[in-house]
């Protein structure tokens, strides 16, 4: 069988079995300071960060010989869709599940894997943080298409194949909260949108059925911490597990703002 | 196409729908708080445990019976002791459980202890279930104990055939309600699938000679 044309070439793994050494960055409560352990456990072919913090959590007792706690974490899909075992790993924000020890030893050696909660969340314990955030922002643009109704309103108008596949992509968005993570504007007590957020917005604007609330998704992502803070540093569109073209996106949320902005101006 | 419904100790959903979709309204306060009051207490007796099984290690363990010996392929023998694994574990789990963590804020590790009662009490239900169950159907793959090794037959000459005579039934396996803190004793009874509408046809998936 021959490859797909688009099928990437496979990634170097490492053929290292040594003991597998993390570095976690641990906080007991919102409020308490944090605290680094090293934990070191067997090797074991094809183990993800979750299945590694798993095997800490039956034995948990650190490198140097102290009995702890398991690592609380979070896991659900365990196939990169849905986002909540988002983590910083070696300095970079992504889904636990999806970091393959061996490939990030092809990379990066056999010295430790560091693993971090995301800082631009607040911290409920370990590695779990609270990403509510993002979830409020979905809420204030009505990321969601309106065909509510109370009587039968027909089959909706045709996509053509050429949005469709645009709107895929930004489908993909599993709000998992690494392009917050990775921006500079983004911080925890700011009140900047993202591009978590505004993706959703073109997501849902491009949509037939979805324009009807256009305006509002728009006027949800202007004004204070609006898509003008975007310091266009791009940081969203290299660590986007999901690969949403993040600048396209961005560009599109400029024209599409300037447009609203002036047609609002001539007729509200 | 074999529906199977567990009902499990405080799984109440088969009594919800009889009593109505409204069945959490009327339901009496006093139902909820003896349910937070036994969860309390068990919650106090995982955390006063102090022996030595960690329960993501019991996890393991019958996370690798289940997979090798009650999956597709169906063997008696094996799935026995799977069951009498099952069994052990279950005593590991009431009486030599060590919490490894017994934090109140966040704790991953109890509600994980908390869902591996379930998930043993569904593990013998299914394996019992299972063992009982002497034929092949869907993808269930049933291997008489005597032609477990015997490689040299054909695949349909080593499996029990499907047997819809005897077989074509959905199993019920029942449990009374016991305190979160012990296992349900899993009763098996069976129900007549309704073939009022639609007449069972031999699956053959294409394939038009035997």
């Amino acid at each position: 069988m021959t490859a797909a044309p688009h099928t990437p070439p496979a990634a170097p793994r490492s053929t290292s079995t040594a003991p597998i050494v993390v570095r976690v960055k641990r906080q007991d409560r919102p409020d308490s300071p944090a605290y680094w352990q090293t934990f070191s456990i067997p090797y074991k072919a094809n183990m993800n960060m979750t299945s590694v913090l798993r095997a800490i959590a039956a034995d948990p007792v650190t490198a140097e010989k102290q009995t702890t706690t398991p690592i609380n974490y979070e896991a659900a899909c365990l196939e990169e869709v849905c986002g909540s075992c988002t983590v910083v790993i070696n300095g970079v924000a992504r889904q636990a599940c999806s970091a393959l020890v061996d490939r990030i030893r092809a990379i990066e050696g056999d010295g430790p894997i560091t693993l971090e909660p995301m800082s631009k969340f607040p911290i409920i314990r370990d590695l779990i943080v609270d990403r509510t955030r993002m979830f409020e922002n979905l809420k204030r643009i009505k990321g969601w298409i309106p065909v509510d109704g109370y009587y039968k309103l027909g089959p909706g108008p045709k996509i053509d194949p050429k949005q469709q596949e645009k709107l895929y992509a930004l489908s993909r968005c599993m709000t998992c909260g690494c392009c917050l993570e990775a921006c500079p504007q983004f911080t925890l007590d700011n009140a900047f949108v993202g591009a978590q957020v505004v993706a959703q917005v073109q997501y849902f604007n491009g949509n037939p059925t979805g324009k009807v609330d256009a305006d509002e998704r728009l006027e949800a992502v202007m004004g204070e911490g609006g898509i003008t803070d975007c310091g266009n540093a791009q940081n969203c569109v290299k660590v986007c597990p999901k690969e949403l073209p993040l600048a396209d996106t961005w560009g599109w949320a400029g024209r599409a703002s300037t447009v609203y902005s002036i047609k609002k101006f001539f007729t509200k | 196409m074999r529906a199977r419904r567990f009902e499990i100790g405080r799984h109440r959903l088969h009594a919800a729908q009889e009593i109505g979709e409204d069945a959490a309204q009327v339901a009496p306060q006093s139902l909820f708080d003896a349910g937070v009051k036994a969860q309390v207490a068990w919650e106090q007796t995982l955390f006063a445990s102090k022996g030595q099984d960690n329960p993501y290690v019991l996890h393991r363990l019958m996370g690798k019976s289940m997979s090798d010996n009650v999956t597709i392929i169906r063997i008696n023998s094996k799935m026995r002791e799977t069951l009498a694994l099952l069994q052990g574990l279950k005593d590991r789990y009431r009486n030599n459980l060590g919490m490894p963590d017994t934090g109140t804020w966040t704790n991953n590790t109890l509600t994980f202890t908390k869902a591996l009662r379930d998930m043993l009490a569904l593990a013998e239900a299914i394996t019992l279930a299972a063992i009982n169950r002497n034929e092949s159907r869907g993808a269930h793959f049933k291997v008489p104990d005597d032609k477990a090794d015997r490689h040299d037959l054909s695949l349909d000459e080593r499996k029990y055939p499907r047997n819809d005579e005897e077989w074509l039934k959905t199993t019920l396996v029942t449990c009374k309600q016991v305190p979160p803190d012990q296992f349900p004793t899993p009763e098996l009874s069976y129900e007549p699938v309704d073939v009022s509408i639609v007449t069972p046809v031999a699956r053959t998936y294409g394939k038009t000679t035997a």
